[in-house]
């Protein structure tokens, strides 16, 4: 399968010359088509910084990243804006919605601004929003919709517009546990149905359990990764408690 | 410290408090610059009317000053709001500090007399130079000179300017303290959250209510330009009632109508940020449509007193080249001073004595007249019973506008003088104007005014016949002359038949006289003494234009009224200056008043809008895309308001031609344009300044 994205030695400094902290430390990794990837770490590790990069929102002190076979630590400018709009998903924690628009629009609006034309537009949203069991709720404001159906909208709108990765930010973080697993699910769906390639960061083992891959983070290095492989939920559920307990435990003997 | 603080948060947030800035010093500038007027006598060689007329402006620019005051006062509690508003993160964290609210105040107190004592400044400075130009205007429309020192300062105008800018900033200050008084923590804390709940309305409703509310304003246009601005009676109500309810349903629907309309094109509304932006407008316009009605109308007003100053100069000055082409022009009527029991009136009498010549009563009354007056041309207008009525029947014109009331009646019994050809040749001659000719059976028409003109075309046309003193005439030509009957009745002449000397029969008395003189000399020179010697033989009777005094001997020979070409540019002078100086006043307060209110409503937008700016941006949104969204809505929110304010004026303004014309000639397609061209330039600015000041805003949330 091919790689979709290449992240080789990548470091992210903060601060000055006298003052500087080390965000990202020679992390390197590769994400390949079609797979669903979960960052975990405790608070500080790196996870948001490294998303962000990946994201081109920040940018990297050293190393190179590519995605889908470009180099984005090339890119500057409309540039940035327009890999973002062609190649990237975005789902935050607080999904992101604009108020001001109904859901259909919000979604819409991914397509609109990549000037995908006016004709095709209606069906794609109709067809994501299915592919999310939301399409009853596409004529509705977002203070209209549950956290759930939010998140699912801003997964739509990240998804619709065929991105080479999906990036999510915490997503399930301000959802209930019943909504939570019906995301991860859409999540596993789109993973399985439309190879959608998902790079998820979280901090919730059982979100991460939903993944096929865990990339633990810790102090800005890459600490430890695990292969769910044909293993069962429950159990990769339990090989994540094991490290997150390691890496807990670790940081209970400092203190 | 909390000087210190206060001083640095205003230089930090320049651009913030920038619009602020210059919109209360664009107010102290025009404030002092109008109030100086009065103290321009003292650099201006004056007449004694001219001083009057000075005393006059004074007095009413300082009532529509106090006026203006408030409306600004308001525009600063407005401005303030909004700057309070941006800040509150910033005072949350000075109350999570521990500071007291009283100390906060302190802040506020601070920078409030920081900035209104820096505009009032710039202002003063401002309005210093910009009140030298008004004194050069001055000199030019009382047609005098600056005398000595040219650079003048007016303590009293800078008083009142300080005065005004001390009570509104008090008022703010009061505001400002309450304001943060009532603050809870909590909601400062939380101030920066996008808001949840957007007004929600059944877009199918806007569609219909926008219907309406287009009729309701063409109804009310339509009421107007029937009813005409000479009766303020229901019609007049009901259409100023339509009119501004109409503006409020406009702008209440325009947003949804406008997305309406989009959504029916799919390609358009799914093009680029089409949706986001006509959604942002719906929801913005929602909560604001009350204040951009309020604007409309203000700008309404705004627009019309500027149009009315810039027409008044402009169709006075042109009008007052006309209307003094004879030096002094001096009018006698025979019909007055009727006596119980006899026939013959009074001046009829007396002019009988001197063979109704008024140049020969002149000579005798006044000192040294013939070496003050070169030449003299008088005409005799004869009463041959013929009316208005007369020539309407014949004709089938139908007039329009304001004379269209009393067509019927008092138009109706409107004598039709006559006037010999040798006399009306002599009156051209003397304007240097070709002598008319007649055939023996043939009659001319004189007549200035617009509105007459059709009458007598239509006459012509329909081939019609009169019989003057026993002759049958027929018209000859198709058009009226237009020749100038006396200084200062330009385009007041309603039609007189010019008809060949023998049509009159000899020894008919004249029913009216018209005296038109020429100075030995220069118009400047011989004026004076001019004025001097006919005051002499007359008295006061001369300043009031009229010696129609019966109780004092004055029987009106030989005139009853009349003045000379000096005198008419002096009065009409004033006019113009007084009316064009206070509407400019008025309009150009008004007009940065809007302006300010509409700019700063869009940087509180912009500012509230920064985080869906930044998410379009993390979404991959171009620049170019977001910048565009953003001009488009600037521009929306600018141009309606200004588009329909400008569409209210031209109505009101062919109304207001209507009534002028009863006087005589107003052009207002200069005056609008030029009005046009001040609004674009002043709001243009305001326009651009928010447009670039709002992308600011929102490129430093996105970093």
């Amino acid at each position: 399968m091919d790689t979709v994205l290449e992240c080789k030695d990548i470091e992210k400094y903060y601060g000055n010359r006298s003052n500087v902290t080390k965000a990202l430390d020679g992390v390197s990794f590769n994400v390949r088509q079609g797979e669903f990837v979960g960052v975990m770490g405790p608070s500080g590790s790196g996870k948001t910084t490294l998303l962000n990069c990946i994201a081109t929102i920040d940018s990297v002190s050293a190393g190179f990243i590519h995605i889908g076979g470009r180099d984005i630590t090339a890119l500057a400018g409309n540039e940035l804006a327009r890999f973002r709009r062609d190649e990237l998903g975005f789902i935050f924690q607080d999904s992101n919605l604009l108020d001001t628009l109904t859901a259909f629009e919000n979604i819409a609006l991914a397509l609109t601004i990549a000037k995908a034309p006016a004709s095709e537009i209606p069906a794609r949203v109709q067809a994501a929003a299915a592919a999310l069991q939301i399409g009853d709720a596409l004529e509705k404001f977002p203070h209209q919709l549950s956290g759930g159906q939010k998140q699912r909208v801003a997964a739509a709108r990240a998804l619709i517009g065929n991105p080479t990765l999906i990036l999510a930010d915490e997503p399930t973080g301000a959802l209930d546990s019943k909504s939570a697993r019906r995301l991860l699910e859409s999540f596993e769906a789109l993973n399985a149905e439309v190879k959608a390639t998902i790079l998820m960061v979280t901090h919730d083992p059982f979100a991460a359990s939903y993944c096929h891959r865990i990339l633990f983070l810790r102090d800005g290095r890459l600490f430890n990764e695990i292969h769910r492989g044909d293993a069962p939920r429950k159990q990769f559920f339990d090989r994540i408690m094991e490290v997150v307990g390691f890496l807990g435990g670790e940081t209970a003997e400092v203190l | 410290m909390y000087a210190k603080l206060a001083f640095r948060s205003v230089r930090r947030s320049l651009r913030d408090f920038a619009i602020y800035f210059f919109t209360l010093a664009f107010g102290a500038c025009v404030f002092y610059a109008f109030n100086s007027i009065a103290d321009q006598q003292a650099v201006l060689t004056l007449s004694e009317r001219q001083m009057q007329v000075i005393g006059m402006l004074e007095s009413l620019i300082q009532m529509v000053t106090v006026f203006l005051a408030v409306v600004f006062g308001f525009l600063v509690l407005y401005a303030n709001r909004y700057l309070i508003r941006r800040r509150k993160k910033e005072f949350a964290i000075f109350l999570s500090l521990g500071m007291s609210r009283g100390h906060i105040s302190r802040i506020i107190v601070m920078e409030t007399v920081l900035v209104g004592l820096g505009a009032l400044v710039a202002g003063l400075v401002l309005g210093y130079l910009l009140s030298q130009v008004l004194l050069l205007v001055t000199a030019l429309l009382f047609e005098t000179e600056v005398a000595g020192f040219a650079l003048f300062f007016s303590p009293g105008a800078a008083a009142f300017t300080l005065g005004c800018f001390i009570i509104i900033f008090v008022c703010v200050l009061v505001f400002n303290i309450v304001t943060v008084s009532r603050y809870k923590l909590i909601d400062l804390l939380l101030a920066g959250q996008m808001s949840e709940s957007p007004k929600l309305r059944r877009l199918s409703a806007a569609i219909v209510l926008f219907v309406v509310s287009l009729a309701m304003i063409g109804v009310s246009y339509w009421l107007l330009i029937d009813n005409g601005m000479l009766d303020f009676g229901n019609q007049f109500i009901a259409s100023t009632l339509l009119v501004c309810t109409g503006t409020v349903l406009f702008f209440f629907s325009l947003a949804g109508f406008l997305l309406r309309l989009v959504q029916g094109s799919k390609g358009l509304y799914l093009r680029g940020l089409n949706m986001f932006t006509l959604r942002q407008l719906s929801s913005k316009v929602n909560s604001a449509f009350l204040s951009i009605s309020l604007v409309c109308m203000v700008l309404f007003c705004a627009l019309t007193a500027m149009c009315i100053g810039f027409s008044t100069v402009t169709s006075f000055n042109g009008m007052l080249e006309k209307n003094t082409r004879f030096d002094a022009s001096y009018v006698a009527n025979y019909g007055v001073g009727q006596m119980p029991g006899e026939e013959q009136t009074i001046v009829e009498r007396q002019a009988q004595a001197d063979g109704y010549d008024m140049a020969r009563a002149f000579a005798r009354h006044v000192e040294s007249w013939d070496s003050l007056v070169g030449s003299s041309v008088q005409i005799d207008l004869f009463d041959a019973g013929i009316t208005l009525g007369d020539l309407l029947d014949v004709s089938g014109y139908r007039f329009s506008g304001a004379y269209a009331e009393i067509e019927g009646t008092r138009l109706r019994e409107t004598p039709v003088d006559v006037i010999t050809l040798s006399r009306f040749n002599a009156l051209r001659a003397s304007l240097g104007e070709a002598p008319a000719s007649l055939a023996a059976d043939e009659f001319a028409v004189w007549c200035d005014m617009d509105d007459f003109q059709g009458l007598y075309e239509g006459f012509f046309r329909q081939g019609g016949v009169l019989e003057v003193f026993g002759t049958t005439l027929r018209p000859q030509g198709k058009e009226a002359f237009d020749t100038l009957v006396a200084t200062g009745q330009a385009g007041g002449n309603s039609g007189v038949l010019v008809v060949p000397d023998a049509v009159v029969p000899a020894g008919t008395s004249p029913s009216k006289s018209v005296l038109n003189i020429k100075f030995n000399g220069a118009r400047e020179t011989i004026d004076p003494l001019f004025t001097a010697a006919v005051a002499a033989a007359y008295g006061n009777a001369y300043y009031n234009g009229t010696v129609n005094d019966l109780n004092k001997g004055d029987y009106g020979w030989p005139f009853i009224s009349g003045s000379s070409a000096q005198d008419y540019y002096e009065q009409n002078n004033s006019l113009t200056a007084v009316i064009s100086y206070l509407a400019i006043y008025i309009g150009l307060i008004l007009l940065i008043t809007c302006a300010a209110i509409l700019a700063l409503q869009q940087l509180t937008q912009a500012a509230d809008n920064a985080q869906r700016y930044a998410l379009l941006g993390k979404i991959g949104t171009d620049k170019r895309m977001v910048n565009g969204a953003l001009f488009w809505q600037t521009v929306i929110y600018f141009v309606f308001p200004l588009v329909l304010a400008l569409a209210h004026s031209a109505v009101a303004m062919s109304v207001a031609k209507d009534v002028v014309q009863l006087f005589g000639h107003l052009d207002i397609e200069a005056p609008l344009a030029m009005t046009a061209s001040v609004a674009v330039a002043v709001y243009g600015g305001y326009f651009l300044f928010t447009y670039l000041a709002s992308r600011n805003t929102i490129r430093a949330v996105r970093g």
